[in-house]
């Protein structure tokens, strides 16, 4: 996986709404038809990154069967990094299938 | 991330670690939990369930680990866990901690301590302005040659300056002081100024301005009580009543450190004779746009030139030598050497003592090989492991600093008692920059080579081999490789010091040895100095002495009493040059005669130092001043001006003396004048008598003690004129030790550096042998059962060791032969590179290296070998 690649899809994962690390991972999965699958040992490290940058926050809450599970939400500097790393995303990939055409 | 947001995480991570980690812990089994649910929703049995989500996450410790390493502040955190463990690992094992911390505490502060000397004596700038432009003039000293290179200098100033002992008359005891008399614009050359007053200054030096002095700031406290009226007070030296003009500050220490005055030094240009044979030092500044290079050329030019100016004829080389050296050089060029050395071994001894910790760790490491390999397998990445290890060493050498401490200002107070009385500049402990930057190399080379080896070692721990199979058989070819790189190094680097010191400790004997020429026992001295106002002309102070003499040659325990104007060993060596009857005119050819030392002497002067007489006669009371005129002089005189004939009869003349020839009436043996290392002198006597005495010894042999002996000579001089100072009291015996003060110094400061150095080489070379047994013990044991001898067994044990240390006393031998040329000047009748020297320190260092060796050899050797095997 890319460097930054998966900070980008935590967090647009998180724009549906909060949810838990198994969810987010879950999640991933699903909007990438499973070409990515996200575990623990790099999840984990991700989400306390991105919390400790302010762009996520977190906060204890009940699962769907009702387990206590830590959940994950987008902040406002968070929503702002998506943004910018979307744009950003957006130009890297078109440079990178313009010059791949080209060739 | 803002900075302040950082700060903020990194702070609540340290501050609430623990809490932080619960929740870490809860959220992360929480994952595991629903990973489970998810499985057993989908129809999986429950336990395998759990299982599997347990291994699908990869294992909790590593994940928790993981996201701890990406935590702000995760590197303090790391170092804070790494300093406690390393503390705790240190505390588990105190004996081994003792020994290291105690090792390079010693080793610190006792390098510490001789640097700060070698930095205050050697390195610290002299305490002059722009002191990079100072000189001393070499081979130039005769006060005419003073006067014509400050007359003639296009690129240089110079100044010049004699040390001599000044006497303080007036309230209380006569008191002797050192004291140096400087031409006036001494100080204003330095650059230095007075903390009270002035300086001297020109002008300082013409008697109608009123005669003057500047004092030390040492002599201001310790005889005027620091009295800030002290400016304008009157000091009686030497008869002349001087008037305190300045007091120059604490560290002004030119021309030594134990100068307490400085008076202007009166030249009279119009006596030639004592222009021309009266010396002092000589020394000067570059002017401004003058390089070295060009002063040192223009003294060359002017030197020759002024062979014509001497009232008498001077060799046809005079002025050849003359030549300019940076006054700092010229100042410490004889303790360079010594200081120099010191550093070196001290040096040595804290690079074996490094060795030694690391090699230490090194075991410790090795045997620590299962507790490290689970760290691993728990998710410490391979740098976090070098990173603890390291930690380890730094902890190690930071304990050893802290204790270093302490015994640095120990070294240092011992050091300054136990320096030799000459060191040319004062020793002071300044924590200057130089000092730490120092200590600051000293304990990064100290934490390096503590950490690496281990840390090395630490990097190649297999993982599973480890934990699998428990304990392996024997060592790995590698870290045996490492740790008998070290014992060699070690030993190379003791068997430099153990040669240094044993040339050292023979040095010293050698300097025992030799024969001074002259009776050492029960011989005592002290000078009288009759100051000039009290006593005028010489035959006032021939009275006085005559009188001195009777007075103790009555005393009951005097066995014989003389007086001298040269003590042999007592520094006061002056020659003179004269002239053969019959023998071409050295005026004229400019070929002298010279007697290195030229002496005025009471008769039974010879008698009382025992120095024998080898034809003719000595002095007697019939050699009056009316008679005729007569001196004895030294064999080495003799068969130098007079060889395969005898000199008795012969006559020959001083210059300056009229006409009055001088009949040679005897031959005495030779004795050591400056130092026992000399080579010997030329010596000439005159009798007291037919001669101008100043200031004279007494020397007199008694049976009553030194001190008494001193007390006896000093009631009779004051019960003759009470303004007469009777100083310099020795013992010859103390002479004689004084002239191997140096020596003895150095000898038994590196001897005990080469001891320290051996015992920390025996106990590297203990705890490798000791090693390699316990690693070997199975194979030991294996050994015996299939029926190895015990020979055979420690033969194994201990021969690997001691090829490795055989390898580093050769290495040792070869570095020892290239540094002991370095202190060759040091050195007294033995060769640098001594073969008997070189033998006997491979003697000791290898009994020290079986002794090591020996205890765990043996304790090898009787391996139960049923024990031994059932362990593993």
């Amino acid at each position: 996986m890319l460097r930054g690649t998966l900070d980008l899809l935590i967090l647009q994962t998180l724009t549906l709404g909060p949810n838990h690390g198994l969810g987010i991972s879950r999640r991933i999965g699903q909007i990438t038809q499973g070409a990515f699958d996200v575990r623990a040992g790099s999840l984990f490290p991700a989400l306390h990154r991105l919390e400790e940058r302010g762009w996520l926050s977190s906060y204890w809450g009940d699962s769907e069967n009702n387990r206590k599970a830590r959940y994950y939400e987008m902040t406002a500097a968070g929503r702002k990094q998506l943004r910018a790393e979307t744009d950003n995303w957006d130009r890297v990939a078109l440079a990178i299938t313009r010059a791949l055409k080209a060739t | 991330m803002g900075i302040l947001r950082r700060l903020v995480c990194t702070t609540r991570n340290l501050v609430r670690g623990t809490r932080i980690d619960r929740d870490l812990d809860h959220e992360l089994r929480a994952y595991v939990d629903l990973l489970a649910d998810e499985k057993i929703a989908s129809g999986m049995p429950p336990p395998q369930a759990r299982r599997e989500a347990r291994v699908e996450s990869g294992g909790l410790e590593q994940v928790k680990e993981q996201v701890r390493v990406v935590r702000s502040g995760a590197l303090v955190e790391q170092f804070v866990q790494d300093l406690t463990y390393g503390l705790r690992v240190l505390r588990r094992n105190p004996s081994f901690t003792l020994v290291a911390v105690c090792t390079l505490a010693i080793g610190l502060g006792a390098t510490a301590a001789i640097f700060s000397v070698v930095n205050s004596v050697l390195l610290r700038p002299l305490p002059y302005a722009a002191p990079d432009s100072l000189f001393r003039v070499e081979n130039m000293h005769y006060t005419g040659e003073f006067v014509e290179l400050q007359r003639r200098g296009q690129s240089f100033d110079v100044a010049a300056y004699l040390t001599r002992e000044a006497t303080i008359t007036g309230d209380g005891e006569p008191q002797r002081v050192a004291a140096a008399s400087v031409s006036p614009n001494l100080m204003p050359l330095l650059g230095v100024t007075a903390v009270r007053g002035r300086a001297l200054e020109d002008g300082d030096e013409r008697a109608s301005n009123g005669a003057v002095v500047v004092i030390s700031h040492e002599f201001w406290r310790s005889r005027f009580g620091g009295d800030p009226g002290v400016l304008g007070r009157l000091v009686t030296l030497d008869g002349t009543s001087r008037t305190i003009v300045g007091v120059m500050p604490r560290d002004f220490d030119f021309p030594t450190p134990a100068t307490q005055l400085w008076t202007p030094a009166v030249v009279d240009l119009n006596n030639r004779i004592a222009l021309w044979s009266s010396s002092r030092h000589i020394i000067g500044r570059l002017r401004p746009g003058a390089t070295f290079p060009l002063a040192d050329a223009e003294v060359r030019t002017i030197a020759p030139l002024m062979r014509a100016l001497f009232p008498w004829g001077m060799p046809a080389d005079y002025g050849q030598n003359a030549s300019l050296i940076p006054l700092k050089h010229a100042l410490v060029a004889d303790v360079r050497p010594l200081l120099t050395l010191l550093l070196a071994a001290v040096a040595t001894v804290l690079l074996i003592a490094c060795v030694n910790v690391s090699n230490l760790l090194v075991a410790r490491t090795l045997a620590r090989q299962r507790e490290l390999a689970i760290r691993a397998s728990l998710g410490a990445a391979r740098g976090r492991i070098l990173r603890q290890v390291l930690t380890e060493g730094a902890l190690l050498v930071l304990c050893g600093l802290v204790l270093g401490v302490p015994v640095a200002y120990g070294g240092m107070d011992l050091l300054a008692t136990s320096l030799p009385a000459d060191m040319p500049r004062s020793v002071t402990l300044a924590l200057d920059g130089r000092l730490l930057a120092f200590a600051a190399a000293a304990l990064a080379t100290c934490a390096l080579i503590v950490g690496v080896f281990p840390a090395l070692r630490a990097a190649q721990v297999d993982l599973v081999p480890r934990m699998a199979e428990g304990e392996r058989m024997g060592q790995s070819r590698r870290t045996r490789w490492t740790s008998n790189l070290l014992v060699g190094t070690q030993m190379a680097l003791a068997v430099m010091l153990v040669v240094s010191a044993v040339l050292l400790a023979r040095t010293l004997a050698n300097l025992h040895a030799v024969s001074t020429g002259f009776a050492v026992e029960q011989v005592v001295s002290a000078r009288i100095s009759p100051p000039q106002f009290r006593f005028p002309n010489a035959a006032a102070r021939r009275d006085l002495y005559s009188q001195v003499l009777e007075r103790a040659a009555s005393a009951p325990n005097v066995v014989s009493a003389a007086v001298t104007d040269r003590l042999p060993l007592g520094g006061e060596t002056y020659g003179s040059v004269f002239s053969i009857e019959g023998r071409p005119d050295p005026a004229r050819t400019g070929e002298w005669p010279i007697a290195d030392v030229s002496a005025i002497v009471s008769p039974a002067f010879f008698s009382t130092l025992g120095m024998p007489v080898q034809t003719g006669r000595t002095f007697t009371a019939d050699d009056a001043e009316t008679s005729q005129r007569v001196a004895v002089i030294s064999e080495s005189l003799a068969n130098k001006y007079w060889p395969g004939e005898s000199p008795i009869g012969r006559r020959f003349g001083f210059p300056g003396d009229g006409n009055r020839l001088r009949t040679i009436v005897g031959v005495v043996a030779d004795v050591k004048w400056e130092r026992v290392t000399d080579k010997l002198r030329t010596a000439l006597y005159v009798p007291i008598a037919q001669a101008e005495p100043a200031a004279m010894r007494v020397v007199i042999r008694t049976t009553a003690g030194p001190s008494a002996a001193q007390e006896h000579i000093r009631s009779i001089v004051r019960g003759i004129d009470r303004d007469t100072p009777v100083d310099r009291p020795r013992a010859m015996a103390d002479l004689v030790a004084t002239a191997v003060e140096g020596p003895r110094f150095a000898a038994l400061l590196v001897a005990a550096f080469a001891v320290a150095g051996l015992l920390l080489g025996a106990i590297g070379i203990y705890g490798t042998v000791s090693d390699h047994v316990a690693q070997r013990r199975r194979e030991i044991g294996v050994r015996i059962a299939l029926g190895a001898q015990k020979a055979d067994v420690f033969r194994a044990m201990l021969g690997g060791t001691m090829t490795v240390v055989a390898a580093g006393t050769v290495a040792g031998l070869a570095g020892a032969a290239v540094i002991t040329r370095l202190f060759a000047s040091m050195l007294f009748e033995i060769a640098p590179t001594d073969p008997v020297t070189f033998a006997l320190a491979v003697g000791i260092l290898a009994a020290t290296a079986v002794l090591a060796g020996y205890l765990p050899a043996r304790r090898a050797s009787r391996v139960d070998p049923l024990s031994a095997l059932r362990v593993g």
